[in-house]
């Protein structure tokens, strides 16, 4: 049996390769983790980056809230800016050392939404 | 230790023969006080991996059984052992029941607006213009929050733009749904996705429906899909699941 | 369920990845419940893949094949 015998299109998109990307979401964080021990590295780094990624994401929202807010000075905006670039950058190095990839680490969290 | 079930589905009583399932494993029903799940039994073997054709048997075996009876699908991938089941069987037992009564004679099908992508942005965050381009001579620091903050406010008003597309899409297909579940903005190429649970009948005029908002948005792409298993309607456990009588609205980003 | 004619691989595609949506994202939730180890990464993979191989080989007829906004696929039930 193929896939061939599942076929519900209803309306057909015109854009075929954007249809390509119309996935919803990255599939959720898996509950378990491969035991493989090759892949047992790459995936506990995914999950400790995807935290780290996460927590430098929630700090810059907040970061961009409070410049919305205007409470910051020049100088903060400047610091806190310089911040975030360099901790993302060293995640980006980490990242490439596993192999991974930026949306291997916007993961779905199920319920509670998309990190991202 | 005790064995090993891969979950199918919940069914409203016994659908007779089904295909084989998950690595050819036959499916039969597990009961338990009136209650009906879809299973195939793994014998010591702990099936770590699966691949398309495992995604495809899932389908299948819950397509199958929907023809003869109605179905609340499991995610797939869903293993569990037969002290937990029996633990969710009578823990759920009054809400598998109304979520039955809810999507009998149901299917579930989806909208989804693709999103044209960088060309059709800029003209979505007019708001966002004026903290787009960085001031040159600004210190690199700054130039990186500017930069974010600007790609927050174009997110946002993306949302927003999916938020008054989804409430226009709702007026014409809403009509037949008896549930809903809206996603705004859920990737970069998807502005929306509409999902109705509509009474099987209803399935013509849906499609119809949605052939017309095509016609009526040249400038968007459309992709429709079903008629599905009910599996954005199927929660049980959760607390959005346990109550399926109104519209249970747009589960998706609070 | 009424839909059934022999229809092109591209469709398939395309519902591979609305299956996707459906049976990785949603469904019922067990409390506890174990699930595929990397099962769901490789399937979104092998899903594009397909779909990529697919639309390479879109016989002449297709409707995506040439891509204007004209409506095409429409109504299969």
């Amino acid at each position: 049996m193929t896939e061939g015998n599942l076929n519900r299109m209803l309306v057909a998109p015109a854009d075929a390769d954007l249809a390509a990307r119309s996935r919803e979401s990255r599939p959720a964080l898996p509950a378990r983790i491969d035991a493989d021990p090759s892949k047992t590295a790459a995936g506990v780094a995914r999950l400790v980056l995807t935290l780290v990624e996460l927590i430098r994401q929630l700090l810059e929202r907040e970061a961009i809230r409070r410049m919305d807010r205007g409470t910051l000075t020049d100088d903060e905006v400047e610091r806190l800016g310089t911040a975030f670039c360099l901790l993302q950058e060293k995640i980006a190095l980490l990242r490439d050392v596993f192999g991974l990839t930026a949306d291997d680490l916007n993961i779905d969290l199920g319920p509670l939404g998309k990190v991202l | 230790m005790s064995a090993k079930f891969y979950l199918y589905a919940i069914a409203a009583g016994d659908p007779g023969t089904l295909p084989d399932g998950i690595g050819h494993r036959p499916v039969c029903p597990w009961v338990r006080d009136g209650v009906y799940i879809l299973v195939s039994r793994l014998c010591g073997d702990p099936l770590q991996t699966a691949d398309q054709e495992d995604l495809l048997a899932h389908e299948r075996v819950v397509e199958a059984a929907m023809q003869a009876v109605t179905v609340l699908p499991f995610r797939f991938g869903t293993i569990t052992d037969e002290p937990a089941l029996a633990a969710f069987a009578e823990r759920y037992r009054d809400r598998i029941a109304r979520r039955l009564g809810q999507v009998a004679g149901h299917v579930e099908v989806t909208l989804k607006v693709l999103d044209p992508g960088p060309a059709g942005t800029p003209a979505a965050a007019p708001a966002a213009a004026p903290a787009m381009e960085p001031q040159p001579g600004l210190l690199p620091g700054s130039a990186y929050l500017l930069l974010r903050q600007a790609q927050a406010r174009r997110e946002e008003a993306r949302r927003e733009r999916a938020g008054s597309l989804v409430a226009r899409l709702e007026q014409s297909l809403g009509t037949w749904a008896t549930a809903r579940h809206h996603k705004l903005a859920p990737s970069q190429h998807v502005l929306a996705a509409v999902t109705h649970l509509i009474p099987q009948p209803a399935l013509g005029p849906w499609v119809e429906a949605a052939a017309r908002l095509r016609e009526q948005h040249p400038d968007l792409d459309f992709l429709a899909s079903g008629p599905w298993p009910p599996y954005h309607f199927s929660e049980v456990t959760g607390d959005d699941g346990g109550e399926p009588e109104p519209d249970a609205g747009s589960a998706g980003r609070r | 369920m009424a839909s059934d004619a022999g229809r092109s691989g591209v469709d398939s595609g395309f519902t591979l990845m609305e299956l996707l949506d459906r049976v990785i994202d949603k469904g019922v939730v067990l409390g506890g419940d174990l699930t595929l180890a990397v099962a769901d990464i490789d399937l979104l993979y092998l899903g594009v893949r397909l779909l990529l191989c697919s639309v390479d080989r879109l016989p002449d007829w297709s409707p995506l094949k040439d891509r204007p906004a004209a409506k095409e696929g429409g109504p299969v039930v």
